[in-house]
């Protein structure tokens, strides 16, 4: 069957582009930082400036997700500490804030992730809500610390929201690969 | 039986990551302050794509304000020749003021506010973040640009560098509130330090210093960096506290931080400054007063 495929130049070049199309777990550890950096510089450069102040949207954390699922424990937690770090380098966040979170995070989703199968939308979709929500209240919490005087403003309530509800969107796509049927379990055995 | 060993190992880990906020966020609650390239490794390799975004972005926007969207440009540039009209008048008589506190300073014996140099830079980037106040600029430890050295507009102070990459730098700005300065009532000259909080900075004193709405408040030179008398903002609200000792002033800056386009890195930094960061580390600035003083700084 296999000599029956016309290898080209474009069959080439559209299976080089597979191979390069952004998912959390390619199989190259290089690879997968290097699509966390991207994921990183939409988020932090990218997307603010298309939506200004109000486009702060959460994409690292449903990345790491699918890779503290989907990955190797060592790996998951290399890449989850690469976006960690590059996220504080570039803001003025405390330091050790995200590396915190996102280092409890993923430890929690590998001892809970052979319990569970993630090929129903459920699992998916609470760990997504969770992870997005743990990350929102730990910023939340850090910032009360700093502030004097802070309220919690309605705005800052929505965006918190709607932070929380793109990052589960964004999962949701991003893990739809795993929600069929007849696909495989993510989690490695 | 190694896998019982694995998942021992992985929930010791567990703990250990349940622990680290308490090592982490206990010692500090200060940004990566740092121009190693080990810490901006990862910064050093994006930068160059977000010049790349930057570039277009502003090359979009540019040809969209200048070439298409021309309707208001006319009105805008009848109201300026005006104000040129006016400003040229009022240019005159500061000059001749200038020209008078120069002459008094110097019989006096006063020393100059600002004798260094500047590095003009431009913002790259927005503000990715709300609740984190930082800026990006097009400058870094290639042109001079060094953790600490304070940032200005024409406007007044904008903050103070925090991380010198290669070709750029990030600016911790006033209004962050990690962000610390001591400042200066301009009217009845009383010092203070002001912090930033979201989208102004408040100030605590105590409730008998005569304060009022509209007061200037300007560097006061004593400790950062920034040398005396740069202007910050102005008092837009007294709130009383229940203490009865305190009041909490809310102070609107004067730099509008969602417009800036272009910085003034100052090169005068702190000689003195500069030796004890050397010393204590980059950090030295950020450390509280009281550890600080612990460590002889």
């Amino acid at each position: 069957m296999d000599s029956l495929l016309r290898r080209d130049g474009w069959w080439t070049w559209k299976e080089a582009l597979r191979g390069w199309r952004p998912r959390p777990n390619t199989g190259a550890l290089p690879k997968d930082i290097a699509f966390v950096l991207v994921i990183v510089f939409f988020q932090t450069t990218v997307l603010p400036t298309i939506f200004g102040s109000g486009g702060v949207f959460d994409l690292i954390t449903p990345w790491i997700v699918v890779s503290a699922v989907r990955q190797r424990p060592t790996q998951a937690t290399i890449l989850a500490m690469v976006a960690a770090f590059t996220l504080e380098t570039k803001l003025a966040v405390p330091r050790g804030i995200y590396l915190c979170a996102y280092w409890i995070m993923i430890n929690i989703f590998f001892q809970i992730r052979p319990a569970l199968s993630w090929r129903y939308r459920t699992p998916w979709i609470v760990s997504y809500v969770l992870s997005a929500l743990w990350i929102v209240l730990f910023e939340t919490f850090v910032l009360s610390f700093l502030h004097d005087t802070w309220t919690f403003s309605p705005s800052f309530i929505v965006q918190q929201a709607l932070k929380v509800f793109v990052a589960t969107m964004f999962g949701m796509v991003l893990s739809r690969e795993w929600m069929r049927i007849d696909a495989e379990e993510p989690v490695p055995q | 039986m190694a896998r019982s060993k694995a998942k021992i190992f992985w929930r010791v880990i567990l703990v250990a990551s349940l622990l680290s906020p308490f090592v982490f966020l206990s010692s500090t609650l200060h940004p990566w302050v740092s121009s190693s390239h080990g810490t901006l490794f990862f910064q050093e390799i994006l930068y160059p794509f977000e010049y790349v975004w930057d570039s277009s972005t502003r090359l979009i926007s540019g040809v969209w304000n200048h070439y298409i969207d021309l309707t208001r440009v006319s009105e805008t540039n009848t109201r300026l020749v005006k104000e040129i009209s006016v400003l040229k008048s009022q240019q005159l008589d500061y000059e001749e003021k200038q020209n008078e506190i120069q002459r008094l300073r110097s019989l006096f014996g006063f020393a100059d506010h600002f004798k260094g140099t500047h590095i003009v830079a431009e913002m790259v980037g927005s503000q990715a973040y709300p609740s984190f106040k930082t800026m990006r600029i097009s400058k870094g430890k290639s042109d001079g640009v060094q953790v600490g050295m304070p940032v200005v507009t024409a406007e007044g102070v904008v903050g103070r560098v925090i991380r010198s990459g290669l070709k750029f730098a990030d600016v911790h700005l006033l209004i962050d509130t990690n962000f610390n300065i001591d400042i200066l009532l301009q009217r009845t000259r009383i010092r203070g330090v002001l912090k930033g909080a979201d989208n102004d900075a408040v100030i605590k004193l105590n409730r008998r210093v005569e304060v009022r709405i509209g007061d200037t408040l300007v560097t006061s030179g004593i400790i950062g960096g920034f040398s005396k008398g740069l202007p910050i903002g102005k008092v837009i609200r007294i709130a009383y506290e229940s203490d009865n000792i305190s009041q909490t002033i809310t102070v609107e800056p004067w730099v509008n931080f969602d417009r800036i386009e272009e910085v003034i890195v100052l090169e005068n930094h702190d000689k003195e400054l500069q030796k004890i960061m050397e010393t204590a580390g980059e950090d030295w600035l950020n450390k509280p007063f009281s550890d600080n003083e612990q460590a002889g700084g």
